[in-house]
């Protein structure tokens, strides 16, 4: 089950970038004021990037083709 | 606005629903066609993780330190990213070993030790209580404020309403009626609570649409958008700090990184969501939709949540009550004052605003404001009798508009009816277009006023600076009658010094929803022009729904 195996990987890798953005000093990057499309970019950001990173979840986590359970 | 009837009756319909759906679902699991055999359903369960807590806790956390709040779902997010891998894991040895429980999990990974279990158990249990207790308050807060609400449109909520009964306990007692039904009624400890995940998959699906319901009243109902709601929260100095908290009201970066951690451990470890997610997991699959659809159901209850306390906290000023922001913002009504300007001071127009009361979509009370001009010094009767929410109490109100750009000073003085000076408040300080409407014992400065009282209130404003207009006066007066109805009716005010001509006339008063309608009546005999405008209480101009 070699896809299995890539996929913990893949998962793994996502969550440490997920730590890697929010957590300082990405956040920091942001935490600062001003809008972006009327919205405060930090919450712009977290919003932007916590979505992204649930696409990624979702690439990963769903059997596509032939790599299916 | 609601009655209480309705409200009891709601909660019960949607306890009978929830009954009904677990008790549906357990018939089908029994005739062997599962309704939670389902990834979707799965997903759902997981959610049992935002509480009822939630709608208060989350907002009235926004309202204090902005973004601070979302780690408690961000460190979960990152935690299922690991469910690949951790949460397998736990569903094979759980599967394997017919685990029931997370104190019986811990105990049987150090070999079955019964001590163990025990304690995990006992641990888990103290734990729990406050967390209980939290939840039947939100219950019981919410029906305090839905059976309590605007009634009364005056800024500080009089607690009127008297004691209800203790809503927490009936709460507390149905839901062990539903546990005993729909959880320990099952004897096999290896059968899934088929029921019972039903019901809180559907929960979920109920709490996830009201949440959104509310925010996108508040966003695009009361204001125009994000861009509209964050440009006037940008303009208050308080709100624009917690647009960037980290490093500042949040408690900086350690907060908010241990905050993480925290909520990763919970996802794991809290014994309801070691329950919904391994206990009651029918299918090691239903991980690979789980892992995404519970996260984006996280991100999607939470998007609203600071435009809801930003809400709040621009609608009510402070953030004492910001735990009820989401059941209040939708309630509150507007009011404010209404300045009709005429071209010319000969002919002005005869105007007035009739406004009418209505709760349960019967038309209690309607009464009319005349517009005055502008005075220095107001005298008005005032009569207060009985604890204002009783049947037949009285209190008298008073509702005061100021157009002028800049603030001013006013003072009160109550006299008895035998016209004995009874006391005074201090100079209070005004700003520039501002309304106001308050009962007489909200009246800052003044004595305790009796519980039976008749009298005559004066209002001063800026006494030593004639040349100033002054201020717009009008009494109003409460009572609730033997139906405990809320009537009310304008009195007048007498202006004893007149301020310097002005064109310009004022009603002190209107208000707009929660059950109130206004009226605006506009007649002139020989034809003048002139315009009219809404201020809301703190003077900016009010964008209203006229017809």
């Amino acid at each position: 089950m070699n896809d299995h195996k890539s996929r913990s990987q893949r998962f793994v890798a996502l969550c440490l970038l997920g730590i890697f953005m929010f957590n300082y000093p990405v956040l920091a990057l942001f935490n600062v004021s001003g809008t972006v499309f009327g919205v405060p970019v930090l919450y712009l950001y977290i919003f932007v990037a916590w979505a992204a990173l649930i696409a990624l979840m979702a690439w990963v986590a769903e059997p596509r083709g032939r790599d299916r359970l | 606005m609601l009655h209480d009837g309705v409200i009891i009756f709601t909660a019960f319909a949607y306890l009978g629903l929830l009954f009904a759906i677990a008790y549906f679902a357990d018939k089908r699991a029994d005739a062997g066609r599962p309704v939670i055999a389902s990834p979707y359903v799965y997903s759902l369960s997981l959610a049992v993780y935002a509480t009822a807590w939630t709608f208060y806790g989350s907002v009235g956390r926004a309202a204090s330190d902005g973004v601070g709040f979302l780690p408690i779902y961000i460190g979960p997010t990152l935690m299922i990213a690991l469910w690949w891998v951790v949460m397998r894991k736990i569903l094979r040895i759980s599967k394997q070993n017919r685990i029931t429980s997370l104190a019986d999990f811990i105990a049987s990974r150090y070999g079955k030790s019964a001590l163990l279990g025990g304690l995990v158990t006992v641990i888990a249990v103290i734990g729990i209580l406050p967390y209980i207790s939290l939840q039947l308050k939100a219950v019981s807060n919410s029906f305090t404020i839905l059976v309590q609400y605007p009634e009364i449109i005056m800024p500080t909520r009089v607690d009127a309403a008297p004691m209800r009964q203790d809503t927490a306990l009936w709460v507390a007692m149905i839901l062990a009626a539903f546990t005993m039904a729909f959880g320990t009624r099952h004897l096999d400890a290896a059968e899934h609570h088929q029921g019972m995940v039903a019901a809180i998959a559907f929960e979920s699906l109920v709490k996830l649409l009201a949440f959104l319901a509310v925010g996108v009243f508040v966003t695009f109902g009361i204001y125009d958008g994000f861009g509209d709601l964050f440009a006037r929260a940008a303009a208050e100095p308080k709100l624009l700090a917690m647009m960037t908290p980290l490093g500042g009201v949040a408690g900086g970066y350690a907060s908010w990184v241990w905050l993480t951690i925290l909520s990763m451990t919970a996802i794991m470890f809290l014994p309801r969501q070691f329950q919904v997610a391994v206990i009651e997991n029918v299918d090691e699959k239903h991980l690979s939709k789980a892992i995404w659809l519970f996260p984006l159901y996280m991100l999607a209850i939470n998007v609203f949540v600071l435009p809801i306390a930003f809400g709040g906290l621009l609608t009510f000023g402070d953030g004492t009550q910001a735990d009820s922001f989401i059941l209040a913002l939708p309630l509150r009504a507007d009011a404010g004052f209404i300045a009709v300007n005429s071209t010319s001071t000969t002919s002005r127009p005869f105007v007035f605003v009739m406004f009418r009361y209505s709760t349960n979509g019967v038309t209690v009370t309607e009464s009319s404001v005349a517009a005055q001009s502008a005075s220095m010094v107001w005298s008005m009767f005032v009569e207060s009798a009985g604890n204002l929410g009783a049947s037949g109490s009285i209190q008298s109100g008073i509702a005061i508009a100021h157009n002028e750009a800049d603030g001013a000073n006013i003072h009160f003085e109550l006299f008895g009816s035998d016209g004995k000076f009874i006391g005074g408040s201090s100079n209070i300080q005004i700003p520039g277009r501002w309304q106001t409407s308050m009962f007489l014992n909200q009246i800052p400065g003044l004595p305790p006023i009796p519980s039976s009282f008749r009298g005559v209130l004066r209002v001063w404003s800026d006494r030593n600076r004639f040349s100033r207009p002054g201020v717009s006066v009008t009494g109003l007066r409460g009572r609730y009658n033997e139906r405990g109805e809320f009537l009310f009716t304008s009195t007048p005010a007498i202006a004893e010094v007149f301020a310097t001509t002005s064109s310009e006339l004022l009603f002190p008063h209107f208000a707009i929803g929660g059950g109130y309608e206004t009226e605006f009546v506009l007649f002139s005999d020989n034809g003048s022009s002139g315009t009219v405008y809404f201020f809301d209480q703190n003077g900016n101009p009010l964008s209203l729904g006229l017809q």
